[in-house]
């Protein structure tokens, strides 16, 4: 046993306080190898322009690999991030555009390769121009869609304004925000544009009442604004928590509780976004249960102070005791928590 | 001759007519109506064919013809007034026309590249026209016959 002097308290909590750091902290460096093929996106041909990748502590520029084909292998930061930003400088007359991906904290490595389309500059202003880029959402080419009205978007935020809502702007809008949300839901791509695409699905919403008529010409309905805005909000949910399952899988017990942990706070406060999602209350409080009682495991196997692995199985049984329904199993891990906790 | 004046005047106000219904229809051009891109056409097919003949050759001498001339000390006749107020009727119509296409200029965009130029050539042309028109039927309407009078009193003492 430990002898409770002020030296041997301070030992413990910075034993316990390194242990947990060591297991929670994002582990790697932000190390990354991005592959990047320039496209035209009405011609398919490679284009030739500046790329760079930014993760917010710090940026690279790609260096070029053959006719639009970019490449960096290196470190980007002393941590690794969930995401990060594809910087592009278009030559003329292209359109310059940063494509927000995904990273992984969790990843030693994050290695990606992205074919990007870049849009020509065109008649933005024309329904015409509109009606144009509805072809790529049909051929599935969603990162197209992306760069098409992306470049019309901010055309019309800073020449309109974006002042007065007419048909023009309805209907710029919604294939915008629908690239986004495609973007960001197609398993391929999954770019981080979900939180984009749910705040402009929710600026649309806002905007419904007041342009019902413009909307009702668009054949856009509340009802579809409204589950679009939750599937991306679920969307964004479901890439960041299916990662318990994948660190319990890798034995990293602490990082998938912490995981667990965040969710549970998610869930009290978005219940029918989490609920999308399948991520339901008993199965997280079990993720979390689990996975503390695993790193309790993994702690005493490091010869870890006796004071952090109660800590662990302490939080093991406060989220195994919240179930609602706990099978067998649930009762057999509280009592073996409830054996080494007496011990 | 008045009822051939103002059946030219309604068809030389067909464009103007079809971009003010356009622009009812389409709610000041916030809705993709399918009658803007008609009356732009209307407006193209009016501004290349028919507008220098009309405006410039027709429409002129039928009202430098229609205006009465009046003898000193009579009233202006009813019927120049009223053509007169018709004339101002176009000119403010294709003023009010005029402010509309250059405040909804984006909006008017959306429809086509060539359809904002249609549309501004064609209310600014309407506001021109109408105010020389106007000009026309006041200069003729203001001059009395007392000159072809004082002729023939000068004929008779002779």
């Amino acid at each position: 046993m430990i002898k409770k002097t002020k030296l041997s308290r301070l030992l413990l909590v910075a034993c316990a306080g390194l242990l947990t750091a060591g297991l929670t902290r994002p582990a790697y460096a932000a190390a990354v190898d991005i592959t990047i093929r320039l496209r035209s996106l009405t011609t398919t041909q490679p284009v030739e322009g500046e790329v760079s990748v930014e993760t917010g502590q710090e940026a690279a520029n790609l260096s070029e690999r053959g006719p639009g084909l970019y490449r960096f292998k290196g470190n980007l930061g002393v941590e690794a991030v969930d995401t990060f930003e594809i910087v592009i400088t278009a030559p003329n007359p292209f359109v310059s555009r940063t494509v927000p991906a995904r990273g992984d904290r969790f990843e030693k490595i994050v290695s990606r390769a992205f074919t990007l389309f870049l849009a020509k500059i065109g008649s933005y202003e024309t329904y015409d121009y509109l009606d144009a880029g509805l072809s790529y959402f049909k051929q599935a080419r969603y990162d197209g869609a992306l760069a098409y009205y992306e470049a019309a978007f901010y055309w019309a935020v800073e020449k309109r304004g974006l002042r007065r809502e007419t048909q023009y702007t309805i209907k710029l809008r919604y294939n915008y925000t629908r690239a986004l949300f495609l973007t960001c839901s197609d398993p391929k791509l999954e770019y981080n544009t979900c939180q984009a695409a749910a705040e402009a699905l929710f600026e649309l919403t806002g905007l419904y009442d007041k342009h019902k008529r413009l909307f009702e010409l668009e054949r856009i309905s509340k009802d579809e604004l409204d589950s679009a805005r939750q599937k991306a909000l679920a969307k964004e949910k479901q890439v960041k928590y299916r990662k318990i399952a994948q660190l319990f899988e890798q034995q990293r017990f602490l990082e998938a509780a912490r995981l667990a942990e965040e969710a549970l706070e998610d869930l009290k406060t978005d219940s029918k976004v989490m609920a999308l999602v399948g991520l339901e209350q008993d199965g997280l409080l079990r993720d979390a249960g689990v996975s503390y009682l695993r790193a309790a495991d993994q702690a005493r196997a490091r010869r870890a102070p006796v004071e952090v692995i109660r800590d662990f199985l302490r939080r093991a049984q406060r989220y195994l005791a919240q179930l609602e329904k706990p099978d067998r199993k649930d009762r057999r891990n509280l009592e073996l928590i409830e054996i080494r906790l007496r011990r | 001759m008045h009822y051939v004046l103002y059946g030219l005047l309604l068809i030389y106000s067909l464009p103007l007519i079809g971009f003010i219904i356009a622009a009812f229809q389409s709610s000041l051009f916030s809705e993709n109506a399918e009658f803007v891109r008609v009356a732009s056409v209307i407006t193209g097919t009016y501004l290349s064919v028919s507008r220098d003949p009309l405006g410039n050759l027709v429409l002129p001498l039928v009202t430098v013809y229609s205006v009465q001339l009046r003898s000193p000390g009579q009233r202006v006749p009813r019927a120049t007034l009223w053509l007169l107020a018709a004339l101002m009727l176009l000119a403010t119509a294709g003023s009010v026309s005029y402010s509309l296409v250059t405040r909804y200029e984006l909006d008017i965009r959306a429809f086509g590249q060539d359809v904002f130029e249609r549309f501004r050539d064609l209310t600014l042309l309407y506001f021109r026209d109408a105010l020389a028109y106007i000009a026309v039927v006041l200069g003729i309407s203001a001059k009395t016959t007392d000159v072809g009078a004082k002729d023939d009193q000068e004929d008779k003492t002779q």
